[in-house]
């Protein structure tokens, strides 16, 4: 039943939904900068967790980026008795380019694959004086597309290749393959472990960080509500500055690993065997940056619905 | 029945009822039988989202004054009027008013931890009559002030109740109620058992 003497005399910040938006963020800021010191705490807190994630995320993904730099040695090698002509080899790899999952074909003739084998005993060539050039075979190089280098998907496409005439041996590191790939899973498992983990414990720890802050005001809250504000009055400032504080926090977390990231790359030269720089180290690419980001205010936005669930409406 | 615009002590022992009748009044608690009745509207048959603007309608003056420790004066008077969105300008003028009414004027930039007993009671009547409601509620207004801020609280009352506001205020203190020369309820048990009527 409507009782139209306590219905809405006045609408907040009036001038629309964008003036009503306007409204509430100018409260949540004032809201803020009244509980500056929680405020600050809650932030310090956000952000050091947020910490934790990208710079787990950071070493993730340097980590995938080595794997897939490994990856490139998978490789089939098909061996030839004799050198191939250029039309042979142009009408070989016609064919092989066909074969789903063929990245790359390369000849190496017996020269070639001489002087490459000279050149990877550094210091010791001698070892080759008097051997003639043509004791190595000539051979192709097969690099596989990314998702071809698995240890099935090789064994598949080795099946396939030997199919086509002309082919003779084929070898492609069997065993190197497998290791490769169970490390790279293994890795990928754990890496998705602790990184849930580690997300939970991040979630948790913010989630009750915005309910702290939520919880110290609970006399406001109380007051608000006898003197007459309306649910959405006390409501969305929080839930705004649930938002904001997780998005500074996300925000500034990777403002500061960004700066020691630069620092690590400029400096870690001086007392590392490796040079970072030369190692092909990325930071986290944009589109991770903005899903922690995007994270950073969802869990904002849930840890004070949650939190306004406790204190606010069941009070 | 307390008519619109009368000035009304609910009296009597400790645990009488006194404060739960003015929670009942504001809606903080629901009466287990009987009505609530405010401009001919049963105030339990108000929806949630309806409660707000009846309480825009009802000041209160808490026992234990709840102000908040760490907002200064202007800002513990101005939280009846943010919850109606009004303008920063027309709040600071409101707020001015009224702390100059209850002569705080010179203490509005403090907090109320700065504050003498009758000084905190003081805000929080004005934080009360700020919005210039059609009831006041008052628990206990004068509960451990000297005689001189009693008769100060009690001249604040006097002047609200002049400009239209019903008052409704429990209290035990017999001198003040002597004093105010109106119309007191006297509760025992949750039931209204006497009416003293010392109004000229």
């Amino acid at each position: 039943m409507s009782h139209p003497k306590f219905k809405k005399r006045y609408v907040p910040g009036s001038g629309g939904i964008v003036g009503l938006i306007g409204f509430f963020f100018r409260r949540s800021l004032l809201n803020i900068r009244r509980n500056l010191l929680i405020n600050f705490l809650a932030l310090l807190t956000i952000t050091l967790s947020f910490l934790i994630v990208s710079l787990f995320l950071l070493i993730f993904v340097n980590l995938e980026g080595a794997g897939e730099f490994w990856s490139e040695k998978v490789q089939v090698t098909v061996y030839f008795d004799s050198e191939l002509n250029n039309k042979e080899f142009a009408a070989l790899r016609n064919v092989i380019m066909t074969l789903e999952g063929t990245d790359r074909v390369e000849y190496v003739s017996k020269a070639r694959a001489f002087k490459r084998f000279r050149s990877r005993l550094k210091g010791q060539e001698s070892l080759l004086d008097g051997v003639p050039q043509e004791i190595l075979p000539a051979s192709l190089d097969i690099r596989l597309q990314r998702d071809f280098r698995t240890n099935g998907a090789v064994e598949a496409y080795v099946t396939r290749l030997k199919k086509i005439p002309m082919i003779g041996e084929i070898q492609y590191g069997e065993e190197w393959v497998r290791r490769f790939n169970t490390f790279m899973n293994f890795m990928r498992f754990t890496g998705a472990l602790l990184g849930g983990f580690i997300a939970l414990a991040v979630l948790f720890i913010i989630s009750n960080t915005i309910k702290i802050t939520i919880y110290s005001r609970r006399e406001e809250v109380a007051l608000l509500e006898l003197v007459g504000a309306t649910r959405l009055f006390i409501r969305i400032p929080f839930l705004i500055e649930g938002m904001l504080q997780g998005l500074c926090g996300a925000v500034l977390s990777l403002l500061i690993l960004a700066g020691i990231s630069w620092e690590f790359l400029n400096h870690a030269g001086y007392f590392l065997l490796l040079n970072p720089r030369d190692a092909g180290l990325v930071f986290i690419p944009a589109p991770l940056c903005a899903a922690l980001v995007a994270t950073g205010i969802l869990v904002g936005f849930v840890g004070s619905v949650t939190s306004l669930r406790r204190f606010v409406d069941q009070s | 029945m307390i008519p619109r615009g009368d000035f009304v002590f609910v009296t009597g022992a400790s645990g009488a009822g006194k404060s739960t009748l003015l929670k009942l009044v504001y809606a903080e608690i629901t009466p287990s039988h009987g009505q609530i009745i405010i401009d001919n509207q049963n105030i339990s048959r108000l929806t949630r989202a309806e409660l707000p603007y009846l309480r825009r309608t009802i000041g209160i003056v808490f026992q234990d004054f709840r102000l908040l420790p760490n907002r200064t004066v202007m800002e513990n008077v101005a939280i009846t009027l943010e919850v109606l969105g009004l303008g920063r300008k027309e709040i600071g003028e409101r707020v001015a008013r009224i702390l100059k009414l209850v002569g705080l004027e010179q203490r509005m930039h403090s907090t109320p931890r700065r504050l003498s007993g009758g000084e905190q009671q003081r805000v929080a009547l004005a934080r009360a009559l700020v919005n210039e409601p059609k009831i006041l509620l008052a628990d206990e207004p004068t509960g451990n002030l000297d005689d001189e801020n009693k008769a100060r609280i009690l001249a604040i009352l006097n002047e609200a109740h002049c400009r239209g506001t019903t008052i409704l205020i429990a209290s035990h203190d017999r001198r003040l109620i002597a004093a105010s020369h109106k119309r007191a309820l006297v509760l025992d048990q949750g039931e209204i058992r006497g009416v003293h009527d010392e109004s000229p």
